[in-house]
């Protein structure tokens, strides 16, 4: 147990260490997200739309495109000279490799989403200070449940000839659930309403992760093998 | 609650080994024993399995049926112990390009559980000669470099088994001396090594056995004092001039 | 393959072929002749009796996608991927069916081509799924990889499907719609002649599936032999 502990937390370290080195992780994903936000902002007429109705759609939008852009990114670094299959041979079960990836996607991911807030905060004038709590949970359930098939589906496209553009048309469709339920937890907790009042998205978004996680434990074993 | 193997004599016995998949059939019945210490080479044309045996033995892919015994582990188990007592050198290096090598070396030396990853990446890297560059990226290495970069990568955890896919793929005269020699020195301590390779000189001069796969199947498996060089040499060439005409049938 | 299995295999297709012509049939004339027109809507409302039975075999198509999804990563048989294959294939089909047919029956009912009815929304975006399932098969060369891959996007689409269903389902009760009419509120109350013809055009449809499914098994296990001859001769030469 402890191996499987010190063996994700190896894998996490190493691609913070790369990251902190190469630095295009995470400005590439910072900067993509920047842009959808704009190009949405430019394509609504604000002065008609109330901002706090387009907006969670309009970020929520953003975290997954420049999310896939990590995601993509962190299974080419492990498929470039043949280090997913360095790692598939060390004395450590495959959830190991999943468990380090989706943990270094969600971080990253986490990170620069915390990043967006702020600006999103002032771009459509909305207060995001006085929901941050329950914003910052629905955040949390979304990005994992993200994550968790994000990285599942990664490491089956970077195989594929076509990774790029076979990605987002194998995750997108699957993430419709998750997308609803967080745009919509998103527009309610901005308009001011309890958490109690969206039990059932709650539910949803959080059964979603875990049968999702649990599947993906069971089913990476036939994905990461050569 | 892990039963230890039985002692054995053998560090890979494969029985009927076989991977096919509806009409491909990569290995197709193999059946060898490789004695602790040896060095066995197997040659083979292109795509006659020789990499997929390589995948079955290190426990990187299934085998559809027959069984194969590493280090005493059966394979199909997956078993962590195995893969402590293997390493691979393959043609890709499987080290982070982004990386110091110090940096890969202490990550690989951690997914290993070593105690002390550090003092074993540099001594790793000292005998590789590369300790002077262990703080450059990975990125600014040459071919030669990297691939020894990739011996110390793969004996970080002194394995007793090595196993060497076209290791002198892409390499010049000199890194390709090198490499024997590090080769001829993990030999010397006793390790046992199966390499596939293209190359006929390099592959018949360190090797103890020798073994032509074919389609799938071993078409020859001796010792090396009874094999005739350049009778092997005209047989391997038939055998990759045949092979180009099966070729295209592999993708549909 | 023994020539009488074969002889024994081609009786048994022969057989469902003609149950599949006559069930067909029966549902045409059931549906064209049979039923009586409904009052409300008139005579497009007899699309029905084409677009459920449609979107019956899509799901179930898909079901069976799941089923040998799991039976091919747990016995590793070729068998297995070819079924969940020719599966999703018709699935798809058939699921395209339902999206062409909904609009048309749509548009003189309530007015548009397309609602974002639950139904029809979790119908379009369980048909992306298959396409994408496909796309992913087509993308990969044939062997182990492909057949593992696919399996796996099998299992994790279908158990997308609850996910989808409520997700749909509470996003539009935030917006109702007036004119939304499900199923269940054509399905009640309605006469016996049309339960009946109902009836027909779904075992029609199933049987249909069973027909197809074969035909496609069929198909790409004669590749297989081809490609295996193909390899047999090369070698012995």
């Amino acid at each position: 147990m402890n191996l499987f502990l010190s063996q994700i937390a190896a894998i996490v370290w190493k691609d913070f260490v790369t990251e902190l080195k190469t630095r295009e992780l995470f400005s590439a994903m910072f900067i993509f997200a920047l842009l959808v936000m704009l190009i949405f902002i430019f394509s609504v007429n604000l002065s008609i739309v109330k901002a706090s109705e387009v907006g969670p759609g309009i970020l929520w939008v953003a975290f997954l495109f420049s999310g896939t852009l990590g995601l993509n990114r962190s299974f080419v670094l492990e498929k470039e000279n043949g280090c997913l299959m360095g790692l598939m041979l060390v004395p450590a079960d495959r959830t190991v490799i999943y468990f380090g990836k989706l943990i270094s996607n969600f971080v990253f991911l986490t990170i620069m989403e915390l990043f967006i807030l702020p600006l999103f905060m002032i771009f459509f004038n909305i207060d995001l200070i006085e929901h941050l709590l329950p914003l910052l949970l629905v955040i949390f359930l979304g990005t994992l449940g993200f994550c968790a098939l994000g990285t599942l589906l990664s490491s089956l496209a970077s195989n594929l000839k076509t990774r790029e553009i076979m990605l987002p048309i194998l995750l997108y469709p699957l993430l419709v659930p998750i997308v609803i339920g967080v745009v919509r937890m998103t527009g309610q907790i901005l308009a001011g309403e309890p958490l109690s009042e969206m039990m059932n998205w709650i539910g949803l978004t959080a059964s979603f992760d875990i049968i999702y996680i649990g599947v993906s434990i069971m089913t990476i074993d036939h994905i990461l093998e050569e | 609650m892990v039963d230890n193997p039985k002692p054995s004599d053998f560090a890979i016995e494969v029985r009927q080994l076989r991977k096919d998949f509806g009409v491909l059939k990569a290995v197709d019945g193999v059946s060898f024993d490789l004695k602790r210490g040896e060095f066995l080479s197997v040659f083979g044309p292109n795509g006659a399995g020789k990499t997929t045996l390589i995948k079955i033995l290190t426990g990187l892919t299934r085998p559809s049926s027959g069984t194969a015994r590493v280090a005493g582990y059966e394979v199909e188990e997956g078993r962590s112990e195995m893969r402590r007592e293997i390493g691979v050198i393959s043609h890709s290096p499987a080290l982070y390009a982004d990386l110091t090598p110090m940096e890969n070396l202490v990550f690989f030396g951690k997914m290993y559980g070593l105690e002390h990853p550090q003092e074993s990446a540099l001594a790793g890297l000292e005998d590789v000669g590369l300790a002077a560059r262990r703080h450059d990226r990975v990125r600014t290495f040459s071919r030669g470099m990297l691939q020894r970069l990739s011996i110390a990568r793969a004996v970080l955890h002194d394995p007793s088994i090595l196993f060497l896919d076209e290791p002198f793929t892409g390499l010049d005269i000199h890194a390709s001396n090198v490499l024997k020699e590090h080769l001829q020195t993990l030999h010397n301590n006793k390790r046992t090594i199966l390499m596939t390779t293209h190359d006929v000189s390099c592959g018949l001069e360190m090797c103890d056995k020798v073994a032509l796969q074919v389609m799938g199947r071993f078409a020859f498996f001796k010792d090396i004092k009874d094999v005739d060089k350049e009778n092997f040499e005209t047989m391997y060439f038939d055998a990759v001039r045949n092979n180009q005409f099966t070729m295209g049938i592999r993708s549909h | 393959m023994s020539p009488d299995v074969v002889e024994e295999k081609e009786e048994e297709s022969n057989a469902l072929v003609w149950l599949t012509g006559f069930a067909l049939l029966a549902a045409m004339i059931a549906i064209f002749i049979y039923v009586p027109t409904e009052r409300k809507e008139g005579l497009i409302q007899r699309i029905m009796y084409f677009h459920v039975p449609c979107a019956w075999l899509s799901f179930f198509a898909f079901f069976v996608v799941f089923i040998c999804s799991i039976l091919f990563l747990w016995k590793k048989d070729r068998e297995w991927d070819i079924y969940a294959h020719a599966s999703a294939e018709i699935g798809v089909v058939f699921c395209s069916l339902v999206l062409i047919t909904g609009p048309i029956w749509a548009r003189p009912v309530w007015g548009a081509w397309w609602v974002w009815d639950a139904r029809l929304t979790s119908t379009l975006i369980l048909w992306i799924i298959y396409v994408s399932y496909l796309m992913l098969r087509a993308q990969s060369d044939a062997g182990s990889m492909r057949a593992r891959y696919a399996a796996v996007l099998g299992i994790v689409g279908f158990l997308n499907i609850p996910f989808i269903h409520f997700s749909v389902l509470w996003w539009r009760t935030f917006h109702p719609q007036s004119k939304v009419i499900t199923n269940e509120g054509i399905g009640k109350g309605m006469d016996p002649s049309m339960l009946a013809t109902l009836g027909i055009s779904l075992c029609a449809f199933t049987l249909l599936y069973f027909l197809l499914m074969g035909e496609r098994v069929r198909q790409e296990k004669l590749k297989d032999e081809i490609d295996r001859l193909k390899r047999e001769k090369l070698y012995s030469s």
